[in-house]
């Protein structure tokens, strides 16, 4: 069980500008990879998307920051190839803020969540690579977003997946997840999680 | 070579019905013929904002933008000149710009290859001498916008040749869009930043109904102050709205040509970068900025990185909300897009350059969604035919401050309805007038 009380960051000190570099460099390095090399590592790395997927849809907001590294960052980019530093994005969260949204949430007045928002994503083309030191893994992956409200238009999203995961004892964070919707240049309607 | 075209009003349309002190009916936001005639004589007829400078840094940079609903590309040439050209082939029609923004010194249509200089002349067509000798190349240009001014960076456009001159237009309004553009160093805006765009169901005027409504935050956004006070305490955003924001030392003021302000700054108390709700990397960039130039330096240039607590509006398209610019593009009648500008300031270390890009990310994802629920839900209202008014009496009871060293501007108090009131004035009459255009 999670809570609003088990939340306790209330600073952001690992936003730097190394952090930004390596960021950048990480988005870059995207074009480098091949196929996948061991069939293994997609099929433990899909586990855990899959899961995150599933805790989003169900809206189990807690456990999903759970999955997350202490510094992590949930990346949205308006333009592809933008650097954050220097640009707008439609969203680049540190934990924090990704904390203050699920408080919104929590608030009871989030009018754009009422009537309810029912998601249900597809995460597919799950592709995944180790580095060679067993610390860290790159998941690339598409999602199909369906988002229905009572008396609404169905609305639809469309985004490349992109996960920095870290290992944590015997299992993995996610540092990073990039999504690249694929309209992220035109008009959005009000996405509630990406 | 000019085309001329004139519109008159409708006379069917009883504007003293309509549009009334208190209450505006609410065709004028459901009716598809309204939102016809609106492209053509408010988006055009009046000082239009286009883009601004900074966004077309190098010669023979372009940009596509709309006016109204007519498709333009506005281009600095290789003399530094600006054009708004239509983004219409003189030939069928066809668009010959596609890319939203970029360099070309040429545009060639890619129906029938006819191929245009960045200001707008015929260069060239395929195969000319299936034309014979009645090519007339001088009339067959990219028809342009004819009067364009630029006041600090920002460019508008108009089609008609009766208005006033740019300054004239933004008047009372201008010293306020100062001090939002004087927070830079250098004082210049930097419009290079990239957008955040928003749709939401329903007609543009909503949103204009909302642009200077300091009666909505405490009920539209409650989900941000709570979460605010839950996460941050009672100090951070603006606390002027815990209570009647009437009571408090903010004030709205509604200018001649429909602009209009929602002065928030004394809601936000001593300084804005104590106001501000944290930031990604806010610790990191306070740190080094201190670390550079010394403590009271640093706040003193940490100021420039929150919004101004200037909500400004220039009708009709151009919103100054928090360090952003935002331009209301409307789509169709029920539909509208709010595209966010990003902004940097000219001389800012880069420390408070880069807050403003983390600044800017929080009110649209927090606050806007919102806003857009809120216009989404007045949308569904309005389907109701028997129903017929919207009310905007809020304050009427009340004479506005007016003061003699600002001619034609009323101040009133942070609900009141004034700003809604004055927009839809200067809107009623632009649509009551026949306006003659003219395109060069």
């Amino acid at each position: 069980m999670s809570s609003l009380e088990q939340i306790e960051p209330q600073t952001s000190h690992y936003l730097d500008n190394a952090y930004y570099e390596a960021l950048l460099a990480w988005r870059d390095a995207a074009w480098t990879y091949g196929p996948v090399v061991d069939p293994d590592v997609v099929q433990s790395s899909a586990a855990l998307i899959h899961y995150e997927a599933r805790l989003l849809d169900s809206r189990r907001f807690y456990e999903w920051l759970d999955l997350f590294s202490r510094d992590c960052v949930y990346w949205v980019p308006a333009a592809p190839l933008g650097d954050p530093r220097r640009e707008v994005n439609i969203s680049l969260d540190d934990r924090r803020r990704m904390e203050d949204r699920i408080i919104r949430f929590e608030t009871g007045f989030a009018h754009n969540q009422e009537p309810d928002r029912r998601l249900r994503r597809l995460v597919s083309n799950i592709e995944a690579w180790q580095s060679d030191d067993g610390q860290s893994r790159r998941v690339m992956a598409n999602a199909h977003i369906f988002e229905a409200r009572t008396g609404k238009p169905r609305s639809e999203f469309v985004a490349g997946l992109d996960y920095w995961l870290v290992r944590d004892a015997d299992d993995w964070k996610i540092k990073i997840k990039r999504a690249l919707l694929i309209n992220s240049q035109d008009g959005l309607e009000a996405p509630t999680f990406v | 070579m000019n085309s001329y075209s004139t519109m008159s009003a409708i006379p069917s349309r009883d504007w003293d019905f309509l549009v009334q002190k208190d209450r505006v009916h609410r065709t004028i936001y459901t009716d598809p013929s309204f939102f016809g005639e609106e492209m053509q004589k408010i988006f055009g007829g009046v000082w239009t904002f286009l883009c601004h400078e900074s966004e077309l840094s190098e010669k023979n940079s372009f940009k596509r933008v709309r006016m109204g609903m007519r498709p333009l590309i506005v281009t600095r040439d290789g003399d530094n000149n600006f054009h708004a050209l239509f983004n219409r082939c003189a030939h069928r029609a066809a668009t010959v710009c596609q890319e939203a923004s970029g360099t070309a010194k040429r545009f060639t249509c890619a129906f029938h290859g006819w191929t245009y200089t960045n200001n707008g002349k015929l260069l060239a067509v395929p195969y000319p001498k299936g034309y014979g000798d009645c090519l007339k190349k001088s009339e067959l240009g990219l028809k342009k916008v004819p009067r364009i001014a630029v006041y600090r960076g920002f460019i508008f456009g108009t089609l008609n040749p009766d208005m006033p001159s740019l300054d004239t237009y933004l008047g009372a309004a201008k010293p306020y869009l100062d001090k939002f553009i004087d927070r830079a160093p250098d004082g210049e805006l930097i419009v290079r930043s990239g957008a955040y765009k928003g749709i939401y169901h329903g007609n543009w005027k909503i949103a204009w109904d909302n642009a200077a409504d300091g009666y909505h935050p405490a009920f539209g956004h409650r989900s941000l102050f709570e979460m605010t006070r839950i996460r941050n305490g009672q100090g951070r955003g603006n606390t002027a709205f815990n209570r009647d924001p009437d009571d408090s030392a903010m004030y709205c003021k509604a200018f001649p040509n429909g602009h209009g302000m929602l002065y928030q700054r004394p809601g936000l108390g001593n300084a804005l970068w104590q106001a501000v709700r944290p930031t990604p990397g806010g610790e990191v960039l306070e740190r080094s900025l201190i670390d550079k130039v010394g403590e009271n330096a640093a706040f003193e240039a940490l100021e420039g990185a929150p919004g101004a607590g200037i909500n400004l509006n220039i009708f009709p398209n151009l919103l100054i909300i928090g360090n952003q610019i935002q331009v209301v593009e409307p789509l169709a009648h029920d539909k509208t897009q709010l595209t966010w500008y990003a902004t940097t300031l000219k001389g800012a270390a880069e420390e408070v350059n880069q807050l403003r890009m983390r600044v800017a990310e929080d009110f649209p994802n927090f606050g806007e969604i919102d806003d857009m629920e809120s216009f989404e839900r007045c949308w569904e209202g309005l389907q109701a035919p028997e129903v017929e008014w919207i009310m905007m009496h809020r304050g009427l009871h009340r004479q506005p401050e007016t003061d003699p060293a600002e001619d034609g501007v009323r101040k009133v108090t942070t609900t009141d309805e004034e700003p809604m009131r004055n927009y839809l004035s200067a809107y009623r009459s632009i649509m009551e007038q026949e306006m003659s255009f003219v395109v060069s």
